[in-house]
């Protein structure tokens, strides 16, 4: 056991054999590129101007009213394809460029990674081929077509749950085949070191940016976890800061922080929700950005650290709070990213308290999927 | 010393290529998974065989054994009731057994309780895909003490000294996977495979035996030049009927026949 690896207890890279020289190569390049002033000011111009950084950090009128304290959304709602995701996808889009990998493969769940990819690939040129479940690829149907658009093939992944955990072992199998032309584009800080490092520290421009644009400093921050990036992403910066409290928001229905047991999925050993034999158990959220049953190894040291809290919310209310920003604040907020304002929404606060929310994405992708509601198509008509 | 170390050791001595027989456990059924298992041993079909613990997230199989995989949980197998059925047999198969288990299956209890489990069925050593070597010591310092070994897997593109390392602590054989990829059939052997395994088989005093994607007879043929011995998955779970044990007797008989003549000739 290699403690670099590792947070704490967690991580590792748990991966067939034929995967250790792939992931050495990319922590070499990684690490080169990262310490490359050359890379690094590529990426931020990219970040710059294609993808429409820094996002806003917007004093939520509306929302800090109904909670009686400032309450404050990082806008990655306003990123270019419409969430966080983007941030990663360039940065490890740049990283294959930069080591010669011209054949990109990633899975998504939401579709907001594989989007994200898709545009990043079509950017630098290369070959994308997205994998998705079966059941996301029908209640993801807009962001499907985006894809296709953007010139990615979609390998439906028809196997297990038919969501995220099965595209991601699709995308792992693929990889494995090919190690040495495909570059795998994880999508969030999951899976075996060092993506859960590389995603990390390519969301942590999010932090970054909220440090130089709040007046003093926040107490609480706030992101939904489904593998954990956008969350990471704005945590990180913060982390030393221990007066400040961290929110992690899952879905009810997938909540392997507060409801699963330590384990291994995907090459790390994290919380995770399994059964009593071992067999990882099928997931359900409305937010299909969410809907997974293991989360990324740095939130299972968070969690045993008490640096950070873990909360969760179901589909009701992350529904309730979806539609009360969009009427409100005249922002539709991703349903993943609702979770989030539905945790804050629920809380009690004094008024001198300074709360950010990642607004992690934008809420268009699910416009659908809601409006297929019997009880919702009623109301508005 | 354990069966399968010594069943390993003298077939190497006496340069003969081994052969063992991957199997589902609970596949398609438990009773026909363990008549399959008894009437290979009976007929001296191959000189070990692989259990593999049916998970429902199998990163290093192909589509067959996903499959069969699938198909025993939803039926009800669990790690517990296939090892039941294996102690079962204890006392009346004479075949050594190798355990191949994704390693969160055996996090689900205590990892010193499941493999003591194991070892109390009987299983001589384990195989877990998505454990490396690196990420191993914990597991094999307990099979060690529950008296069980570890076989621990090589890729084409693993480097010469880690080749090294793992030849030390593998035992009693190196898994050598045949080509990048995941179990499976059709997998094409050339040139370039058998100068893969001669190399490794140089950098390592244990045998070395082969898998993933042996498929036919001239596969078997091709390999056993140089592999020490060979790993049959999915072209044997491919010849298991669901609901006709005869028939699939029938059909592993001729296809270890037919093996055992391309390997031993
Ligand atoms: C808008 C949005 N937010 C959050 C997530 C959850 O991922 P993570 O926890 O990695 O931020 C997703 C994933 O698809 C998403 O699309």
């Amino acid at each position: 056991m290699d403690e670099k690896y590792y947070y704490g207890g967690f991580g590792g890279r748990y991966v067939p054999e034929s995967l250790i020289e792939p992931l050495n190569e990319l922590d070499r390049n990684y690490k080169s590129c990262k310490k490359d002033k050359n890379f690094q000011s590529k990426l931020s111009d990219i970040l710059k101007n294609y993808a429409g950084r820094p996002t806003p950090l917007y004093l939520s009128g509306a929302l800090s009213e109904y909670c009686g304290c400032s309450v404050y959304l990082k806008r990655e709602d306003l990123c270019h394809t419409g969430a966080h995701k983007i941030n990663n996808a360039l940065g490890q889009g740049l990283l294959a460029v930069e080591t010669g990998k011209r054949n990109i493969i990633a899975e998504t769940g939401a579709g907001q990674h594989g989007v994200a990819t898709a545009a990043a690939a079509a950017l630098f040129g290369l070959k994308c081929t997205i994998y998705m479940g079966t059941k996301d690829i029908k209640r993801q149907h807009n962001n499907v077509v985006r894809m296709k658009l953007l010139g990615a093939d979609i390998v439906e992944v028809q196997e297990g749950d038919k969501t995220l955990n099965a595209a991601v072992n699709a995308t792992l199998r693929r990889w494995v085949q090919d190690p040495e032309n495909i570059y795998y584009l994880l999508g969030s800080c999951v899976g075996p070191h060092p993506y859960p490092a590389i995603v990390r520290d390519f969301h942590s421009v999010i932090g970054k940016e909220v440090k130089e644009q709040i007046p003093d400093r926040p107490d609480v921050i706030v992101a939904c976890v489904g593998g954990g990036s956008n969350s990471i992403g704005i945590f990180t910066p913060f982390f030393k800061d221990k007066n400040i409290r961290f929110v992690g928001v899952e879905a009810e229905g997938c909540a392997s922080l507060s409801k699963g047991k330590v384990g291994v999925l995907h090459g790390a050993k994290s919380y995770l929700l399994y059964d009593k034999n071992g067999q990882i158990k099928k997931t359900h959220s409305i937010a299909p950005g969410l809907d997974y049953s293991g989360v990324g190894p740095e939130h299972s040291f968070y969690k045993e650290r008490s640096r950070a809290e873990y909360v969760n919310i179901n589909d009701s209310e992350a529904l309730k709070a979806f539609r009360w920003l969009s009427k409100n604040e005249g922002i539709i907020p991703a349903l993943e990213s609702s979770h989030a304002v539905a945790w804050v929404m629920k809380e009690k606060w004094n008024g001198g308290q300074k709360v950010v929310i990642n607004l992690s994405g934008r809420g268009d992708k699910d416009i659908d999927e809601i409006f297929s509601m019997e009880e919702i198509k009623r109301e508005y008509e | 010393m354990s069966k399968l170390k010594d069943k390993v050791e003298r077939l190497y001595r006496e340069d003969k290529t081994g052969l063992s027989f991957f199997l589902t456990g609970g596949y398609p059924d438990m009773e026909s998974f363990t008549k399959l298992v008894k009437y290979i041993d009976k007929n001296n079909l191959a000189d070990f065989i692989e259990v593999g613990i049916p998970f429902s997230d199998p990163v290093a199989d192909g589509p067959v054994i996903q499959e069969s995989s699938q198909k025993a949980i939803s039926a009800g197998t669990t790690y517990n009731n296939i090892l039941m059925a294996v102690k079962s047999l204890k006392n009346k198969i004479d075949i050594p057994l190798v355990l191949m288990s994704y390693l969160n299956i055996l996090l689900a209890d205590e990892l010193e309780k499941t493999l003591l489990t194991a070892a109390d069925a009987g299983f001589s050593a384990a195989i877990i895909p998505d454990m490396p070597y690196g990420e191993h010591e914990k597991a094999l310092e307990i099979l060690k003490r529950v008296g069980m070994e570890l076989i621990l897997l090589i890729s084409p593109g693993t480097p010469d000294k880690r080749v090294r390392e793992i030849g030390k602590e593998s035992s009693p054989f190196l898994y050598y996977v045949s080509s990048y990829g995941v179990t499976g059939n059709g997998k094409k052997f050339d040139k370039k495979t058998l100068e893969s395994i001669r190399k490794v088989r140089n950098l390592s005093a244990k045998p070395v035996y082969c898998g993933f994607g042996i498929t036919t007879g001239k596969d078997a043929q091709y390999i056993a030049d140089i592999a020490d011995g060979e790993i049959i998955g999915s072209a044997v779970i491919d010849l298991i009927s669901e609901n006709n044990i005869e028939q699939t007797f029938n059909d592993i008989y001729k296809f270890a026949i037919n093996i055992g003549k391309s390997i031993r000739e």
